[in-house]
């Protein structure tokens, strides 16, 4: 860490970072290439929020539940309320908040493979309520027709987001907001509590860090953040399904977050973009691809511990944090 | 009488299959440290070999499932040395490691059987009748080869030598380890026998329930429920578990409605992890 302002290098490469990311859906216009920026974009906002638990010690399989926490709770402000997406947004990302902290209460003080075991039945638990709860709900068929995001007014005229282009800049904002939240929270005082709390938490607990507060700081944020991701999907892909919400797919982000490496935000960035990709990449060799993907998996974990971060780390020579 | 005797049984059925594969689990958990989540996999081609050696071999189907559980050995055996030995220590990327191979082995088993159902037909002969109960044989024979295979495993671990040597390491592995216990042996040996019970679990149910790659998942959450219910490592844990899980899930089915059949078991794993952790029968 360095208190001494950030080299230029590193000013002109997130720079550029940012013109790439501002000015790429006005050069690929190709919709499914734009869809697959949207998802990678959603993909980072929760990993990157599910790297914080883990870089407490942490492992949540709860992940996608909150995703859909956040999916049902924003379209069912705008459909039955009839709120505006504007409202329901934040109110998405608050409510899973509060079930991220009403959980997070009795399951933090758990370790290891039983905080595990208890997020992954929660999670569970709450696909099964999505699913069976038909009236409220929409049952395994789920929801269908849920609106864009109203449009906002703009210097005059107004924004809209019915377009793939036009939601690409709402997730790319979010996006941006959620990786800056957790660089400087991780990259801070309670960032060093998280990693002391990770490497040792009795030995934290005993120099005076409140370990359950941290722990539930972590939860509650990652919460918020998850459930905000989920109001998007929602209001994107304008149809939400208890099967979107399974374990597998809590799964798939903790894959993300391994692949990339955990504990830093570079990590879960990169898995979260390799890992959305991939499967594109492969998509050529049909029923093999999942295979592939499968082996791609074990090969970096095996190889990786520290994941591709960890790889690019080794290469530049162990520069940058 | 007959209206609570038939959801015994199935509760009974479904109890001890759980248990099968709960059992390897928590004995890998117990010694090694770790949750296999590709456990459900192995029981899943348990079955799938099962059923190619009775149906395009027309072996017999007792010799077929024990066949299986040798096949399941050697593969669990060859999945322990390469993919998580090097990993010892590293509790999330041996959790990970196991997710991927949950998703190899699936994807491989629906390339090479495809996504279709299939059954095993039946071995035995015609349902029985007992005090006017009918009682089909296949479930029968699925307890009780269950609770031979069980009693086997408690024989094992309390009486022959790599057994104690198990417990020891369970115990405490370091003290074990000057004490001249091969731990390498001893996790390589828990995770095969893990592998052989899953194999008959998967053998057990295929002439009841059908078989495709899928079908692994589900016994696997609810062998979370068994061992989280039992107390994590426990034996006898797992079983009792087990046991009340599959009559709770049967009775409930019967009398309050499916959909509570499916959560109750994850009910029970938050209520036992938040108020008693150790579970039933596990030591603090």
């Amino acid at each position: 860490m360095n208190r001494k302002g950030i080299p230029p290098i590193r000013i002109f490469s997130i720079t550029a970072v940012l013109v790439v990311l501002f000015i790429i859906p006005l050069i690929i216009r190709d919709q499914y290439y734009q869809h697959l920026m949207i998802l990678t974009g959603l993909a980072i906002i929760a990993t990157v929020s599910l790297n914080l638990v883990l870089a407490t010690g942490q492992l949540s399989i709860a992940q996608a539940a909150f995703v859909g926490i956040g999916a049902y709770c924003s379209t069912l402000l705008v459909l039955k309320i009839g709120l505006t997406f504007w409202l329901a947004f934040p109110i998405a990302g608050a409510a899973a908040g509060g079930v991220g902290v009403l959980i997070g209460l009795p399951t933090l003080k758990m370790r290891g493979v039983y905080f595990a075991i208890a997020t992954f039945a929660f999670g569970e638990l709450v696909r099964m309520v999505f699913t069976n709860w038909v009236s409220l709900f929409g049952g395994v068929g789920g929801i269908l027709n849920i609106p864009a995001p109203n449009p906002i007014p703009f210097f005059g005229g107004a924004l809209y987001f019915q377009t793939k282009g036009s939601f690409y800049y709402l997730v790319l904002l979010v996006m941006l907001i959620t990786i800056l939240v957790n660089y400087r929270l991780l990259h801070s005082r309670i960032g060093m509590a998280f990693q002391a709390i990770e490497e040792a938490e009795a030995l934290a607990e005993q120099s005076g860090i409140p370990v359950m507060k941290y722990k539930l700081l972590a939860f509650l944020i990652s919460s918020i953040f998850t459930g905000l991701a989920g109001s998007l999907y929602a209001h994107y892909s304008h149809y939400i399904a208890p099967g979107f919400f399974s374990f597998w797919e809590s799964v798939h982000f903790i894959i993300m977050a391994v692949i990339g490496g955990v504990g830093t935000v570079g990590g879960p960035v990169i898995g979260a973009v390799f890992l959305t990709l991939l499967p594109e990449v492969f998509r050529a060799t049909k029923e093999y691809e999942m295979v592939i993907y499968a082996i791609a998996l074990i090969t970096v974990v095996l190889f990786l511990p520290k994941g591709l971060m960890g790889l690019l780390k080794r290469v530049t020579n162990g520069r940058g944090e | 009488m007959e209206q609570l005797f038939q959801p015994l049984i199935n509760g009974l059925m479904a109890g001890f299959i759980y248990v099968l594969v709960a059992l390897g689990l928590t004995l890998v958990f117990s010694i090694m440290g770790i949750i296999n989540f590709a456990h459900g996999e192995i029981y899943m081609l348990g079955a799938f070999v099962t059923y190619i050696l009775t149906v395009s071999y027309r072996v017999n189907f007792f010799l077929s499932m024990v066949i299986a559980m040798g096949v399941m050995i050697l593969l669990g055996l060859l999945i322990e040395r390469i993919i998580f030995r090097p990993l010892r220590g590293h509790q999330l990327n041996i959790l990970v490691i196991s997710l991927g191979l949950a998703i190899l082995l699936q994807n491989l088993a629906l390339i090479a059987w495809g996504p279709d159902d299939v059954s095993i037909p039946s071995p035995y002969p015609e349902a029985i009748e007992v005090l006017g109960i009918n009682l089909s044989m296949e479930r029968l024979a699925a307890v009780v080869i269950a609770a031979i295979l069980i009693t086997g495993l408690h024989l094992f671990l309390q009486f022959s030598r790599s057994g104690r040597a198990m417990r020891a390491v369970s115990q405490d592995p370091e003290a074990a380890s000057l004490q001249g216990v091969p731990i390498e042996r001893i996790e390589s040996l828990s995770f095969g026998l893990g592998c052989a019970l899953a194999a008959a679990a998967g053998g057990l149910i295929g002439p009841i329930f059908v078989i495709s790659p899928f079908i692994g998942t589900v016994p696997v959450m609810k062998a979370f429920v068994v061992i989280i219910l039992g107390g994590l490592g426990s034996i006898p844990g797992a079983v009792l578990g087990g046991i009340i899980l599959g009559v709770t899930e049967s009775f409930s089915a019967t009398f309050v409605g499916a959909i509570f059949q499916d959560m109750i078991g994850f009910f029970i794993i938050l209520l036992v992890l938040i108020l008693k952790p150790s579970g039933l029968l596990g030591y603090e």
